[in-house]
């Protein structure tokens, strides 16, 4: 779209491996406690010992941030994971012949008219808040996507000429699910999967800036934009690290989930 | 001078397709021409090149003269439907599906200025052959038949008697019959007239000449009457032998075309052609009215 | 009568939903009891807790309750907030305006900012506005709403010193929240929208309408943008869908005094009442509008026209 694939690729590539970079080499070489309160040294901006600035508890910021993102993305595969998986078994199993298959695809076709955040909502408030609660209800509110894919690729593909010609020669139900359906899958999955982590990880620092999804003293990169609300006026720097990481992993999971749409996950 | 004079036209896109690689042509006033070819031998581009409406980042070479004035010419959108009418391919996509069909027959006219009443534009809508035009004029085109469509779009193209009438195709999307009654009422109402069409069967006694084009290039340029007897070109002959006759089975014409992507290399044809000639290698030139280097065939 | 069956699917789809927000929020673990046990230091004794259920009527069969919910809710009647007592409607009655105010205002300027540029992105397709579309539109679906919000009241509050950016749900506080609502909403639409309008361009009658002489403004609006928006009408609902739950975020942002930082609040105090209340009321809302314009879309195709004599 906006140049060539591989540019959009690339960007998105070097966006997270910046990223991830900062969250698995960062506590190698950034020793500090995300949590060590230092009262003496509250709302610092960026100095040598601490290169983003300190909150209002004088805990370093950059410590904060390497440490929140621990927990965003372990969360956020957690959660991408879990649909994928449920997802995946739901879809193809719609594809399957008899009543069963009617009633679950007319289960993913509802889920799928619902707005699905509302309904996170609505479980986090049945389970009562927590990160363990947040992830929980975002499976449960994002498998349908994966089903629907699934089963739409699956359908496809079970109607090629190769797999009925399969099936005549007496190929078993299963046999050509594992060996002519699912390997056609990976690619769309993929594709799916990176932009999903994308938004997962958006609305989950959207959950725990309202407070819904990691507690305090738990650093998270909403939750730190959270705290920051009452002071970031006059101390922008409280803003700089949550908004760019949150900014740089939706922005490459849009860009290599538009490269893998494209290419097919092949190019 | 009158009538339509190309000289040395090409058209390369954005992309380096060279389409239309150098086409001499010119039509007499009143001469009615079959552009013949297959599919992607540019005959679309060169309508489009005439009416200046070719996608943005093509680039135009050559002269266009019609009645002696250049088209598209500095101001095209002026010349449309008023100098040179445009015939679209298929009719059942060719208006905007959410207007009534009368409400966009008219802007032919309204686009120039001039007012049309309903009960004038119901008249010339039922010349053209369309029953119970007031009421059908105020449909949307779901509601209308391919056939009437066309009828409505000849009307459309031929509104102010343009100097110059195209029709792309206007019976690939009909059946036979309705098909010659097509061409013939397009005949009847355009002087100068370029119809695309693949129904050679068709146009006997329809049409003053053929123009067979190959990649891009003209390779046959006869009267109709002799070409449907004995085309010249090897590829003329083998357009002719694909059509359906009474008594022999059509034959096909195995290979691709050439790709416009690809540079000149000779003949263009010779890949495909049944002998080809020692000299396929050189570019034949039209002459005669034949781009092949055995000139009348053998 | 090709009507009814999308009529029915809705009503059929309004009535699971409700049922499984209900259920949701009666089996999981989190009732009046564990409310209550939250509130208080001394653990509620097993009797105080029956006869609060009782009194509650959560003893009763779950289908039974979610008839007398449903009952109820038809009549207006969304129970009462456990912590206060207060009527659930009636709250929600004092919140209702300030949220109405703001997401029309998203919903009217975020499709203002669409149709202007998509529009003008679709007129000039691979020049530099569009380029700047496609890019701005990455970055507007990059920085979700409320990161967007906070670096505009940062530019807006401390940065250029206007005082009124906090909300108080009226119109002269507005503008802030809902143009931050808007960028997000837009930044969704533009693209599909000038995709759309840069089909009807490229279409088979645009070129035969062009032929005819037609200028290009003419052709923009008397017939590209009436297909383009026809074609739109499938994503105004998956819009709303973001927008609803972007609004509560950009709520709490900007403290805005409307339903969505109010419902945060009752999750977070576990005033369930409240919280099966908004959610059926948002579900609702998110379905009827998704069907209303799947129907004006089949109401208005051509096909439909065809059929329908
Ligand atoms: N905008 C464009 N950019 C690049 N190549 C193009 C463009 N438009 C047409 N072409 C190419 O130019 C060649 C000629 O196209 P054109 O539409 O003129 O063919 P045609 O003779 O009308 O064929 P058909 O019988 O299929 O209508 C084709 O190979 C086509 O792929
Ligand atoms: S020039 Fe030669 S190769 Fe080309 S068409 Fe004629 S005979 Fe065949
Ligand atoms: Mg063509």
């Amino acid at each position: 779209m906006i140049a060539s694939h591989s540019s959009a690729r690339i960007t998105g590539a070097a966006l997270l491996t910046l990223v991830l970079t900062l969250i698995l080499i960062g506590p190698l070489v950034w020793s500090v406690s995300p949590t060590d309160q230092n009262l003496m040294a509250v709302v610092q901006p960026p100095s040598v010992s601490h290169p983003i600035g300190t909150d209002q508890y004088g805990r370093d910021l950059l410590a904060r941030l390497i440490d929140g993102g621990r927990v965003s993305l372990i969360s956020a595969v957690l959660i991408v994971g879990g649909s994928l998986v449920i997802g995946t078994l739901v879809g193809l199993a719609a594809t399957l012949d008899g009543i069963v298959a009617r009633l679950i695809t007319q289960a993913i076709d509802m889920a799928l008219a619902l707005p699905s955040l509302i309904l996170a909502l609505v479980i986090v408030g049945a389970l009562g808040i927590g990160m363990g609660n947040l992830i929980f209800a975002f499976v449960a509110v994002g498998w349908p996507w994966y089903a629907r894919l699934v089963r739409g690729i699956a359908r496809e593909r079970l109607s090629a000429p190769d797999i009925l010609a399969a099936r005549l020669a007496g190929v078993g139900r299963l046999a050509v699910m594992t060996g002519h359906v699912v390997p056609h899958l990976a690619a769309r999955l993929a594709a799916a999967a990176a932009l999903d982590l994308g938004y997962t990880l958006g609305a989950l620092a959207g959950f725990s800036y309202l407070g819904l999804g990691a507690q305090a003293p738990a650093a998270e990169w909403g939750l730190m934009l959270r705290d920051a609300q009452m002071f970031f006026t006059a101390a922008p720097w409280l803003l700089i690290g949550p908004c760019a990481c949150i900014g740089a992993v939706v922005a490459a999971a849009l860009l290599l989930a538009e490269d893998l749409a494209q290419t097919g996950g092949r190019g | 001078m009158t009538g339509l004079a190309i000289t040395q036209l090409h058209v390369r896109f954005a992309n380096g397709a060279h389409v239309l690689r150098g086409i001499d042509l010119t039509v007499a006033k009143g001469e009615r021409l079959a552009l013949v070819g297959e599919s992607g031998c540019g005959k679309t581009t060169l309508i489009r090149a005439l009416l200046g409406l070719l996608e943005p980042g093509a680039r135009v070479l050559g002269q266009m003269l019609l009645d002696g004035q250049e088209v598209p010419g500095p101001d095209p959108r002026a010349l449309r439907g008023t100098r040179i009418g445009y015939v679209p391919q298929n009719p059942l996509s060719a208006l905007n599906p959410l207007l009534p069909v009368g409400r966009q027959i008219a802007e032919a006219w309204e686009a120039h200025g001039r007012r049309i009443a309903d009960a004038t534009l119901s008249a010339e809508l039922a010349a053209v052959g369309i029953a119970d035009a007031t009421r059908m004029m105020t449909y949307r085109p779901a509601r209308w038949s391919g056939g009437m469509l066309q009828r409505a779009l000849i009307l459309a193209a031929t509104a102010h008697r343009p100097a110059l009438v195209m029709a792309d195709e206007p019976t690939s999307a009909v059946d036979r019959p309705l098909a010659r009654q097509m061409l013939e009422l397009l005949a009847e109402r355009s002087g100068t007239l370029i119809a695309v069409t693949h129904d050679l069967d068709l146009i006997d006694g329809l049409v003053d000449r053929v123009v067979v084009l190959y990649g891009g290039r003209i390779v046959e340029d006869a009267p109709a009457a002799r070409f449907l007897v004995g085309p010249r070109h090897p590829y003329a002959r083998a357009l002719l032998e694909a059509l359906p006759r009474p008594g022999r089975l059509p034959r096909g014409l195995d290979g691709d075309p050439p790709s416009p992507l690809a540079p000149d290399a000779g003949c263009a044809f010779a890949p495909r052609c049944p002998s080809p000639c020692a000299l396929a290698a050189e570019l034949p030139m039209l002459a005669e009215g034949v781009a092949c280097h055995l000139g009348t065939g053998r | 009568m090709a009507l009814l069956r999308p009529l029915m699917r809705m009503l059929a789809t309004l009535v699971v939903a409700s049922f499984l927000i209900f259920s949701i929020l009666a089996l999981l673990p989190g009732d009046l009891a564990a409310f209550l046990a939250s509130r208080s230091n001394t653990k509620p004794s097993e009797e105080s807790l029956a006869a609060i259920r009782e009194q509650f009527g959560l003893n009763q069969p779950l289908l039974h309750r979610y008839g007398d919910w449903l009952t109820g809710a038809l009549h207006g009647d969304f129970g009462e907030s456990w912590l206060t007592g207060a009527p659930v409607a009636d709250l929600f009655a004092q919140r209702m305006g300030p949220t109405l105010l703001l997401g029309v205002s998203i919903f009217g300027l975020g499709s203002a900012i669409t149709f202007l540029w998509g529009g003008f992105a679709a007129l000039r397709p691979g020049r530099l506005v569009d380029h700047t579309l496609t890019i701005l539109a990455i970055l507007g679906a990059t920085l979700p709403g409320f990161v967007l919000g906070l670096l505009a009241i940062r530019v807006f509050a401390s940065g250029l010193g206007w005082a009124s950016v906090i909300g108080d749900g009226t119109m002269r506080t507005v503008t802030l929240p809902a143009l931050v609502g808007a960028i997000g909403l837009s930044s969704y639409w533009a693209r599909p929208f000038r995709a759309l309008v840069v089909d009807a361009l490229a279409s088979d009658w645009a070129l035969a309408a062009r032929a005819r002489g037609l200028t290009e403004t003419r052709l923009l609006f008397r017939h590209a943008l009436p297909n383009a928006l026809l074609g739109f009408l499938p994503f105004l609902g998956v819009g709303l869908a973001g927008a609803l739950t972007g609004a509560i975020l950009i709520e709490t942002v900007f403290s805005w005094p409307g339903l969505g930082a109010f419902v945060i609040d009752a999750i977070k105090r576990r005033d369930l009442p409240i919280v099966q209340a908004f959610a059926v009321l948002a579900v609702a809302f998110y379905v009827v509008t998704t069907a209303l314009a799947d129907l004006a879309a089949r109401a208005l195709s051509p096909r439909m026209q065809r059929s329908g004599r």
